[in-house]
């Protein structure tokens, strides 16, 4: 049965969304809207400006990615001229087999779609002790952590190499839903705001993620209706085997997926809501619980109107450690006073 | 080849691997390691006081049997000087919850604590087959839950208690944090890891959980070498339960690492909200029976009405602000 787009209402739809049917136009349209989006709230892609792009790992969404970037550079059909300008680096890494890479090949196939486009291509070589280092780590999901952050860093630091304060990456809704779970059950969950959020400052770099509201089903009709799906390669990395933490929360999210299409989005929406507490410090008696300090106090830990500089959390405050409430403050403070005068020592003995 | 000697203390022969650090030690080694780290875990997260009168909620199960025999010989053996009572709550499911009381009879006459049934019959009118056969299986762990837990806050409050101590271990815990994630709950994602819950200044009982940081696995093998007298059969009706997902996820990442259940929990205590954006519920009593609940009608009653008036449960999706996961 044919059934129209329902939003020109004139070609037949081809792509079924939650929106309804679209043709492939439209589709094209909705998506380049989206990534416009985020890339003007967050203000990543300032008029004339120069943007770094990711190409790692070398996948269909990085293709992607590249694809919707050139659209919307592209004038519209109302328009003689885009609205957006800006100009595109393309920065890879290469990176060899063993650290879930593609080598020579998917550093090639990003290259080629990157001069289709009139991009500039820039390949980022990890240091060889970094390399060799990182090779040497036995456990599968600490070999993948330290990659990606390795990763991070180079591009980052190339990113400031190109006079560049934009670099965009390319993970979908469905890539950042998997490194929610994976990084929850890795223990790192302190870290999950700064994961989610479209646009997030490192290092004085931004960190944009076009495709956070995009699942990788999306981005991947995208690709193949741009015809730019067979630029992507596959990596080592998804061929991992299953007692790779992070491959098992994939593999969880995806089958989840199956039965509920809204898993992706639900898992960033909830995790979205998460905030750094940044007015807290450690508690020094336990350090494992906050100490709130109030949004008035600065960032040592003083207190509004209180002499206190190390106060403790409410837990150590009422346990009954067959101590007085002062002594336990006074032990909590001689412990930073020496920890801080142990370090003084040495950067004195170093001199 | 020689037998493998207990890495602890290098005396006694190594007689199992423990789930939580792959360490091959004895048996001792293992009871001291196991009522050692629940020990810690009341005294750093301060879950008891002196004098408290602490209801356990036991259900039979390996956890709450573990659970009475372990606070009942560290309250002895550290002096926490709490009165312990058993409170068990009848779901009315048969071949399943009569063959657990009995089980729960058993630990009564064992440790010589006094012992509360209240079942579903006497508290709602309905028990759990009479409403499974009434709703089916899809959702009647929903009504099971909300039941349960305003029958044993009904049962400590009976006691006379100051806590409920509950059998909730790490991989229930690891497991709630996963779940939590995958229904949008956020209010509950924030507080399920928490080792105390509830409110001591408002009318419910705090409850506490002592096993936080034990491994189910771990239990079974120290009910197991305990010989401990428990029951040890899944609710009939649970094999349909969402939660099955989530437990069989922390299966699998508890054989890739084992201390995966515990980077779970302690990512969730590191979760925090906006406290400019987050809000207080008021909490006030509910106009039919009393209890505690921040709408007019708990959600005890809003269900048991549900069931009464022949009208397919919303589950209270109207009256409740956060709206749970519904795979929409």
């Amino acid at each position: 049965m044919e059934r129209k787009c329902g939003k020109c209402k004139t070609e037949e739809g081809i792509v079924w969304t939650t929106d309804g049917a679209r043709c492939e136009d439209c589709f094209c349209v909705v998506t380049m809207h989206s990534v416009k989006t985020i890339l003007s709230r967050n203000k990543l892609a300032m008029f004339k400006s120069r943007i770094c792009v990711s190409s790692n790992p070398p996948s269909t969404s990085s293709a992607a990615l590249m694809a919707v970037l050139d659209e919307c550079l592209k004038p519209g059909p109302k328009r003689k001229a885009s609205r957006m300008s800006f100009e595109v680096i393309v920065l890879h890494v290469r990176l060899p087999m063993e650290l879930f890479g593609s080598g020579e090949k998917g550093k090639e196939s990003m290259e080629s779609l990157a001069k289709l486009y009139g991009f500039q291509f820039q390949e980022v070589q990890l240091e060889e002790s970094i390399v060799t280092s990182l090779k040497a780590i036995r456990d599968l999901d600490d070999r993948i952590d330290l990659v990606q952050g390795a990763v991070r860093s180079s591009l980052i630091q190339k990113t400031k190499a190109m006079e560049c304060s934009v670099l965009l990456v390319s993970p979908n809704a469905t890539d950042l839903a998997v490194d929610v779970m994976a990084k929850t059950i890795k223990g790192r969950g302190g870290a999950i705001p700064d994961e989610v959020s479209p646009a997030m400052e490192y290092a004085s770099v931004k960190i944009g993620r076009p495709f956070i509201e995009l699942t990788a089903r999306h981005v991947t009709r995208y690709s193949r209706l741009r015809k730019v799906d067979k630029y992507a390669v596959s990596t080592e990395f998804f061929n991992s085997p299953d007692s790779s933490l992070t491959r098992i929360a994939e593999k969880f999210v995806l089958q989840l997926q199956e039965m509920q299409p809204s898993t992706s989005t639900t898992v960033l929406r909830t995790a979205a809501k998460l905030r750094k507490n940044e007015a807290a410090m450690l508690c020094p008696a336990c350090a494992s619980r906050d100490v709130l300090i109030g949004r008035g106090a600065d960032r040592v830990g003083r207190s509004r109107g209180s002499e206190d500089t190390h106060p403790l959390c409410a837990v150590c405050t009422e346990k009954d450690m067959n101590m007085s409430g002062e002594t336990v403050v006074d032990l909590a403070r001689a412990f930073c006073r020496a920890t801080v005068n142990e370090f003084t020592l040495d950067t004195e003995e170093q001199e | 080849m020689a037998p493998k000697l207990c890495v602890l203390c290098a005396a006694s022969r190594a007689c199992l691997r423990r789930p939580k650090t792959s360490e091959a030690i004895c048996k001792e080694c293992f009871y001291s390691a196991f009522e050692d780290e629940i020990h810690e875990t009341i005294v750093n997260e301060n879950l008891f006081k002196p004098g408290e009168k602490i209801a356990v909620g036991a259900s039979g199960g390996k956890d709450s049997t573990v659970l009475v025999h372990v606070l009942k010989l560290l309250n002895e053996r550290y002096e926490y000087g709490l009165d312990l009572f058993l409170v068990s709550v009848d779901e009315g499911i048969k071949g399943y919850r009569d063959d657990s009381l009995d089980a729960v009879k058993r630990n009564q006459q064992e440790y010589e604590l006094p012992l509360k049934i209240v079942s579903y019959s006497e508290l709602y009118g309905w028990t759990m087959d009479q409403i499974v056969e009434k709703i089916g299986k899809k959702s009647n762990c929903t009504y099971c839950g909300v039941f349960r837990r305003q029958a044993l806050d009904r049962g400590a409050e009976y006691v006379g208690a100051d806590k409920i101590a509950t059998g909730h271990n790490a991989d229930d815990i690891a497991e709630t944090v996963i779940m939590n994630f995958l229904r949008g709950d956020f209010p509950r994602l924030i507080r399920c890891s928490e080792a105390i819950t509830g409110d001591s200044v408002g009318d419910s009982l705090p409850r506490v959980k002592p096993f936080k940081y034990t491994y189910e696995k771990e239990i079974v093998l120290y009910a197991h070498y305990k010989s401990l007298d428990y029951f040890a059969t899944e609710c009939i009706y649970s094999p349909e339960a969402f939660r099955g997902h989530a437990r069989q996820f922390i299966k699998d990442i508890e054989v890739a690492r084992a201390r995966s259940i515990v980077d779970t929990i302690r990512s969730a205590e590191k979760f925090r909200t906006d406290p400019r954006t987050s809000s207080e519920q008021t909490l006030g009593a509910c106009v039919n029976c009393g209890y505690m609940t921040s709408q007019k009608l708990c959600k005890a009653c809003l269900l048991k009405q549900s069931l009464e008036s022949d009208q397919k449960p919303d589950q209270g999706a109207s009256q409740t602000k956060e709206r749970g996961y519904h795979g929409r």
